[in-house]
């Protein structure tokens, strides 16, 4: 018995390709939006139920952020935080990429310091914030280097993993066409480990605004973790929600426009994986 | 002149079962002439491997006289030109076919000047001239091993080492690659040492076998491969010498 499907492409009916939506770049972007959509629609609903003081709805929240930015309050702070981000992101990532490199070559660096990547990974990261205010001062030196601290052992740990991942067949490869060692870090490990420096940033990114927050928190008189202090002691919630909120946008941005195309390049060589 | 000598080569690894070791190279004594084709023809594990890994400097622990291009081989570093075919392709994934064949010459030193013309060149020999700028997850097995040949082919090696290249394809495709690598063979006159667990690979492609028997590693007999080139796989004289090859090969693994 033939199904209804062949009778009909035997009598010339063929279906027609199926419509754009069936494109994987469309459908993601309409699962981000509508995500998105949803999302705000059950904080408005929640919203409804609860006071301002504890949950301001997305409209308030959306005004207050405006109002900041009318009165040209939002950019500084916003830019004194990134530059903080920046400091201390490039210092974890020196770190994080040299020591994990390290342990991952030469397995005598593995055996002295795995131990202690691991101590500082777990050390909470407030620790890390005291300590360094009271060494160095309530300074922004203290500030970065409490973020790069904090952030540079998963950093490291990743690194680390991506090494020893690394083809020895292809480092094999390349000695016998006799490349020197420079060469063989350069060209032969470097690029098999970038995955893992991708992924290991994006993590440290993650926490590194965290924990930019809660330095700026603690011992800073700027930046959005200053004002969302100051917020919370005058118990402004809509503030807070509006800083929050800003905050939240601006890494986004910084993951869909940044990060995301800086992944395609970079890996523009890699197949797709098919399961 | 790149012409192999090895005399008494010996490799030894440390074995619980053996308290004298385990003998994975046992007086290996063989040359290979300027421009000749040799093939190692042995069963899997006789440490044909092991020669070629030892010959081209990836293995350093070995005892024993080697010498190319009459400078003896110390330590690994010398001045002959030694380029490597894998089993594998072992292409970097994240170049370019051209990219791999720059690399490979860029590590080995030669002058940027003549990189094009070689890439060229050498691209258009293994029959990828179109592919220059795929990326090896875009080829199929025989192309990315074509080029690997050709890499190893553009930095114009004195000797060429080539570890059962050919032996993770499908026959066709094979049997296209051989005749391909005899015919650069011809046009190049590099001296080829090609290590095979294939009685008629080897029987088609060298000038001389030299039969590999395991456990120790021994190299018990030379046979001279007189045929006329270019050779033809219908061929029954080559059929008759292989015959009598594997006769010879059958009964060594016999004897294990």
């Amino acid at each position: 018995m033939e199904s209804a499907e062949v009778a009909k492409a035997r009598a010339g009916d063929v279906p027609r390709r199926t419509s754009p939506l069936a494109n994987h770049a469309v459908q993601s972007v309409a699962l981000k939006v509508g995500s998105a959509v949803l999302l705000i629609v059950v904080w408005w609903l929640a919203s409804l139920t609860l006071p301002q003081t504890i949950l301001p709805g997305p409209l308030v929240t959306f005004q207050t952020l405006w109002q900041n930015f009318e009165r040209g309050l939002l950019l500084p702070q916003l830019g004194i935080t990134m530059l903080r981000v920046a400091a201390g992101f490039v210092l974890a990532m020196a770190l994080g990429i040299t020591i994990g490199t390290l342990m991952g070559l030469y397995w005598k660096a593995e055996a002295a310091l795995d131990l202690w990547v691991m101590v500082a990974l777990t050390v909470p990261g407030l620790c890390y914030i005291i300590v360094s205010f009271m060494w160095f001062g309530l300074n922004e030196w203290a500030a970065i280097f409490a973020i790069a601290v904090t952030s540079f052992p998963s950093i490291a740990i990743n690194v680390w993993e991506g090494v020893k991942n690394v083809d020895n067949r292809l480092a094999d490869m390349a000695r016998v066409f006799k490349a020197s060692r420079r060469l063989r870090l350069r060209r032969v490990i470097l690029p098999q480990i970038l995955p893992y420096v991708m992924a290991a940033s994006r993590f440290g990114l993650g926490t590194i605004w965290k924990v930019t927050v809660l330095v700026e928190l603690l011992g800073r008189s700027s930046g959005v973790g200053y004002q969302l202090n100051y917020w919370f002691q005058l118990y402004n919630m809509p503030q807070v929600f509006a800083w929050t909120l800003f905050f939240t946008l601006i890494m986004l941005f910084l993951e869909l426009v940044v990060l995301k195309q800086a992944e395609r390049r970079l890996f523009a060589w890699r197949p797709n994986v098919k399961f | 002149m790149a012409r192999i000598e090895i005399a008494q080569l010996e490799k030894i690894y440390p074995s619980e079962a053996h308290s004298t070791g385990l003998r994975a190279l046992d007086r290996v004594t063989f040359d290979v002439a300027d421009q000749e084709f040799v093939c190692i023809l042995g069963p899997s594990g006789c440490g044909k491997s092991t020669i070629l890994n030892i010959l081209s400097g990836l293995d350093t622990q070995y005892g024993g006289e080697i010498r190319i291009g009459g400078r003896p081989l110390n330590g690994g570093v010398h001045d002959v030109r030694i380029a490597y075919v894998f089993q594998e392709p072992r292409l970097l994934p994240w170049l370019t076919v051209a990219d791999n064949l720059r690399f490979a010459l860029e590590c080995e030193g030669v002058p940027r000047a003549s990189w094009d013309e070689q890439i060229t060149r050498y691209l258009g020999l293994v029959g990828l001239a179109g592919f220059a700028r795929a990326y090896p997850h875009q080829l199929s097995g025989g192309m990315q091993q074509r080029a690997s040949i050709a890499r190893s082919f553009a930095v114009e090696p004195d000797v060429l080492l080539m570890d059962e290249p050919f032996s993770g394809l499908d026959e066709i495709t094979a049997r296209r690659l051989r005749k391909e690598l005899l015919s650069i063979w011809r046009l190049t006159h590099k001296t080829i040492l090609f290590v095979t667990h294939n009685c008629f690979e080897a029987t088609f492609l060298a000038d001389r076998i030299l039969l590999m028997s395991s456990r120790p590693g021994r190299v018990y007999e030379e046979v001279p491969i007189d045929l006329p080139r270019p050779r033809d796989y219908d061929d029954p004289n080559l059929f008759a010498v292989n015959a009598g090859i594997v006769r010879n090969f059958l009964k060594t693994i016999g004897e294990e």
